[in-house]
């Protein structure tokens, strides 16, 4: 028998030790062995893992506290990498086993503990997706303000995890603004609460802000298994204002008119020539203008409140802008919100043999930069001949950036590969982040040194501190050289 | 076996690369909330039969299939694509056994950013798997009882007229003459095996007579000379016996001189439509919600008031596969006094009954309690009465409403006793019942 082959025994049988051993502590209906199932938790949302297939030795899918922490424990104990995974909807790679270990689907574990209306809390599982807590808060005139464009599958776990937001941002910030505590089951199998253990506070300075540090974390530092969030109460009006512009420069300039109006808009979303073609490709109905740049601006408050605020953004909008149009009727709110919501679908189907992927999709940078990122992404798509839609949430200077392509062919990958390291390197030159709401996960950690400097060493001796064995989500987020090579001498 | 599947439709493959993984599919997938794990997903169908029919067919880009961490592959070379290599046909399996558990519905595919046919790429593994000697029992049995009895029950064909018996004060004739016809123009009701031959559904095609009758509507039947749709066949893969029936059943209407088909079952809906675009007949096919909404909406009928507030069940065949929506829903807001409550989600999407896909006979627990999912939506509503235009649809949400307590409250969580301010009430009793039915018992005498 050669070595290889020897070896190859020993791990199929150290496997099926540790596929038992999962068994007893946790029950057999809580742990997924077969190679079917493994396979099928091979991939996320990423275009990395489209084209890896990054399977897990074995998956559980606990339901409590005790579960999380007994499985924790043990792969502590033999040293067997544990990741964390809600929806699976992340695009970086992050919640997928890049060299085995165990995947922990989190999203089954999905109750709503309870909705404190008289303080505006809620207190979730991880699992909860984030349609359906507010679902829940809608109840209690309530929600839960950040909205990415996943809120139907993606969980509130991985939110935290990933500090997720969306398109009201402007407005409402990201998820870390509404953490109030966290119960997290550290690489030790420690359990820990954040945000003070019992505390029903909005405000608490006491301690160190171990929320804030959770938040984000990609599940490098940790699991979360129980979140209290801060939530508000639902605006009662809502409107909607479309404006068109001729020159890309008049977008910013007009967002930037409307702040100093003194009005924050709940979004503003930006819709560039690309993204335009791609949408009156897909509807030619909608018969979007022939532009360079489409305004989609959203009010929320007080009904009173946003008639003003709607009035005075297009009064704004019409001293640049070729076409505008302002609505509340919620029939025509929808018309005119169209060309966003179809426009993942225009971009995936700008090519019958091809489709978008998410890939350099996220990139972030200050207001006053979109325009050169908008410009400078249009310039690489060329020079790489990949196309591209660009879209994103101008309002906070997020880019999002759809190259389409055939992946079957490997020319188009390799190019696409080096399209979007360009648009990370871009993002960098120009004062910005390679993302601004996705996470960085596996797929942007060649960029942690350039984007964080000596701080990477501080995060790193974080990690180093909570996880010393580096069990914890290996490869993700920030590259851990030390805990790399101490895996390696095992 | 594995390389004979790389004969399979090329389309698995191209849409199989579109998908991006974005998991919309799964918020929607009626059989993935009930499982919860990704492999039930409708993405993760994709995913297998993708990889299952690329690796037959050798890729163009090299997957790098990384091994687990506890498994050292150094002998594997770095490309290989290690579990397909090692056990195709296990896979392959597993992945035919796991697309039985679907409805069938069509869900995933409706709001699919990348238009992939998740419902057309797992009926296709299904119809594969039937090619490759799967389920040989249910497909023989099925193939024979329909080859000899020309219905989906294996009864005497005849026994279509039997739910006729005390309802036949209209012409009808055996040798499938046109009856004297008004409006439409020379109509054929094409009953459908269930309707005609389970005496549960009897209900349907009596109560659609009598309002035919009662509005002065002249069709014929078919009767013995009406067979299965093939519908259930095509489902199967067994495509040409499906052709084969369905081209007698349009033989005889032409014959007849009919240029209108009208179906109760909303399966036999899709599958004459189908049947009439592919064969460039000139036939309309019609539903039976969209008559009795020309019916009500001509005022040909005075309806009598109903003091009930009801919802309406989306048929899958019927909504989101055939497109029809609003005619029920006009037949039931013409009735005085039906408070008419929509449900969420409703239309294109609208969750199965559980009764899709045939999963009554492969998975009965999981049929039932999908079926209580949605009993249960419609209870949010406030109703009390489901209507619904699909005998399948009404056995399957009727039999999962009589298991059901009159009230229950569900616990909020799983740490704190239910608060009252939080109690969700799960179905209370509901009727279901068919819209037919519905419109027969508020027609007023002529
Ligand atoms: C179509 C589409 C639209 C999107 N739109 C947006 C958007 O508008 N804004 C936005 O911010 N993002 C968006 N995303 C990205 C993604 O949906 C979010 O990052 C989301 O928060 C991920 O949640 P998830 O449950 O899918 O997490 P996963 O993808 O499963 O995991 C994400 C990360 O969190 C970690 N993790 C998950 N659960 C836990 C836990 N309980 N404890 C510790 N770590 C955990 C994982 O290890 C992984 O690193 C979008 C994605 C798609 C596919
Ligand atoms: S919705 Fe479409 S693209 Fe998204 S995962 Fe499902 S099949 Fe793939
Ligand atoms: S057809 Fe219905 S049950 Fe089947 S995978 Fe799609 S959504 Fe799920």
């Amino acid at each position: 028998m050669s070595q290889a082959t020897r070896r190859k025994e020993e791990t199929v049988i150290i496997r099926a030790a540790l596929i038992e051993d999962l068994k007893r502590l946790i029950g057999e209906d809580k742990v997924l062995s077969d190679e079917i199932d493994l396979l099928c938790y091979s991939f996320d949302s990423s275009f990395m893992a489209k084209l890896n297939r990054f399977l897990p030795d074995v998956v559980v899918t606990p339901l409590s506290t005790e579960d999380v922490m007994k499985v924790v424990r043990y792969a502590y104990e033999h040293e067997i990498p544990v990741i964390p995974r809600g929806a699976g909807t992340g695009e970086t790679c992050g919640a997928v086993a890049l060299s085995g270990g165990i995947v922990m689907d989190l999203s089954l574990w999905d109750n709503v503990i309870e909705v404190d209306a008289a303080n505006m809390q809620a207190l979730v599982r991880p699992g909860v997706i984030h349609a359906t807590l507010n679902e829940h808060l809608a109840r209690f005139d309530l929600f839960f303000p950040p909205d990415p464009g996943s809120t139907r599958m993606c969980t509130i776990g991985g939110m935290v995890a990933n500090n997720a937001s969306g398109l009201k941002a402007v407005k409402y910030g990201s998820t870390e603004q509404y953490v109030l505590g966290l119960d997290v089951v550290l690489p030790t199998g420690e359990l820990i609460t954040t945000g003070g253990v019992g505390a029903r506070t909005v405000k608490n300075v006491s301690g160190l802000n171990l929320t804030k540090l959770f938040v984000g974390s990609e599940g490098i530092l940790g699991i979360i298994t129980m979140i209290r969030l801060k939530v508000l109460p639902k605006p009662k009006g809502r409107g909607i204002v479309m404006a068109a512009f001729s020159d890309l420069d008049h977008a910013p300039a007009t967002v930037l008119r409307v702040y100093r109006q003194g009005i924050l808009p709940a979004c503003i979303e930006i819709l560039d020539s690309s993204a335009i073609t791609a949408v009156n490709t897909y509807r030619p109905e909608l018969e979007l203008p022939d532009a360079e740049a489409i305004l989609l601006f959203e009010v929320d408050g007080s009904p009173q409140g946003v008639e003003e605020e709607g009035a005075e953004i297009a009064r704004i909008a019409k001293e640049q802008a070729v076409l505008v149009e302002w609505a509340t009727e919620p029939k025509r709110m929808m018309g005119l919100w169209e060309a966003r919501s179809v426009l993942a679908t225009a971009a995936a189907k700008l090519r019958p043999d091809g489709t978008r992927i998410f890939a350099g999709e996220d990139i972030s940078v200050p207001l006053a930069k979109v325009t050169d990122a908008l410009r400078g992404i249009r310039a690489l798509s060329l020079e790489y001949g990949i196309r591209v839609v660009n879209f994103g949430h101008i309002g906070d200077g997020n880019v999002h950036t759809a190259p389409v392509l055939d992946p079957e062919s490997p020319d188009e990958v390799e190019q696409a590969k080096l399209l979007v390291d360009a648009i990370h390197r871009l993002a960098i030159r120009l004062s910005g982040s390679t993302t601004g709401e996705h996470g960085v996960g596996a797929v942007r950690i060649e960029y942690a040194n350039e984007e964080h400097g000596a701080a990477l060493r501080v995060m790193q001796s974080i990690k180093n501190t909570l996880d010393p064995k580096g069990i914890m989500n290996p490869g993700k987020l920030i590259p851990c050289s030390v805990i790399d090579s101490s895996r390696e001498n095992r | 076996m594995i390389r004979e599947i790389g004969a399979s439709p090329d389309f698995i493959i191209e849409f199989g690369k579109k998908c991006v993984r974005c998991g919309q599919c799964r918020s929607v997938c009626p059989v993935f909330t009930e499982f919860k794990t990704e492999g039930f997903s409708p993405r993760a169908r994709v995913f297998l039969a993708d990889m299952i029919h690329r690796s037959c067919k050798g890729s163009t880009v090299a997957l790098n299939s990384r091994g687990p961490a506890h498994i050292d592959y150094a002998d594997s070379s770095p490309d290989a694509r290690t579990f397909t290599d090692n056990a195709p046909t296990d896979i392959l399996k597993k992945a035919w056994d796991r697309n039985l558990i679907c409805l069938l519905c069509g869900a995933c595919a409706t709001d699919c950013p990348s238009g992939v046919p998740v419902c057309d790429i797992i009926l296709s593994m299904r119809k594969e798997y039937v090619a490759h000697g799967g389920r040989p029992k249910l497909v023989a049995e099925l193939s024979q009882r329909i080859r000899e009895t020309h219905n989906v029950v294996g009864e005497d064909n005849e026994n279509r007229w039997l739910w006729m018996e005390e309802h036949t004060p209209i012409s009808v004739h055996s040798e499938c003459q046109v009856t004297p016809l008004r409006r439409p123009q020379g109509l054929v009701y094409f009953t459908g095996c269930v309707a005609s031959l389970y005496p549960g559904a009897y209900k349907i095609p009596r109560s659609m007579i009598q309002i035919m009758n009662r509005t002065g509507i002249g069709f014929a039947l078919l009767g013995g000379e009406e067979w299965c749709c093939g519908y259930p066949l095509s489902l199967l893969g067994l495509d040409s016996e499906a052709d084969e029936i369905a081209g007698h059943n349009l033989e005889k209407v032409v014959g007849l001189g009919a240029d209108t088909v009208m179906t109760s079952c909303p399966s036999c809906y899709y599958t004459w439509r189908h049947l009439i675009e592919k064969t460039g007949a000139h036939i309309t096919v019609i539903h039976y919600t969209q008559l009795l909404n020309g019916i009500v909406a001509d005022q040909a009928v005075k309806l009598s008031p109903m003091e009930v507030v009801a919802t309406y069940h989306d048929p899958c065949d019927l909504g989101r596969k055939s497109g029809i929506y609003d005619p029920p829903r006009e037949v039931l807001r013409s009735i005085p006094g039906l408070t008419f409550n929509e449900i969420t989600p409703s239309r294109k999407d609208a969750r199965c009954c559980g009764g899709g896909g045939n999963l009554e006979t492969i998975d009965p627990e999981l049929s039932r309690k999908l079926a209580e999912a949605r009993l249960s939506q419609a209870s949010d509503t406030g109703a009390e009465l489901i209507v619904t235009a699909c005998q399948q649809c009404a056995r399957t949400l009727s039999n999962a409403a009589r298991k059901l307590p009159r009230t229950r409250n569900m616990p909020y969580g799983d740490s704190e006793p239910p608060r009252p301010d939080m109690e969700i009430t799960v179905p209370r009793k509901m009727k279901v019942r068919d819209i037919a039915d519905i419109v027969l018992s508020c027609l007023q005498s002529p």
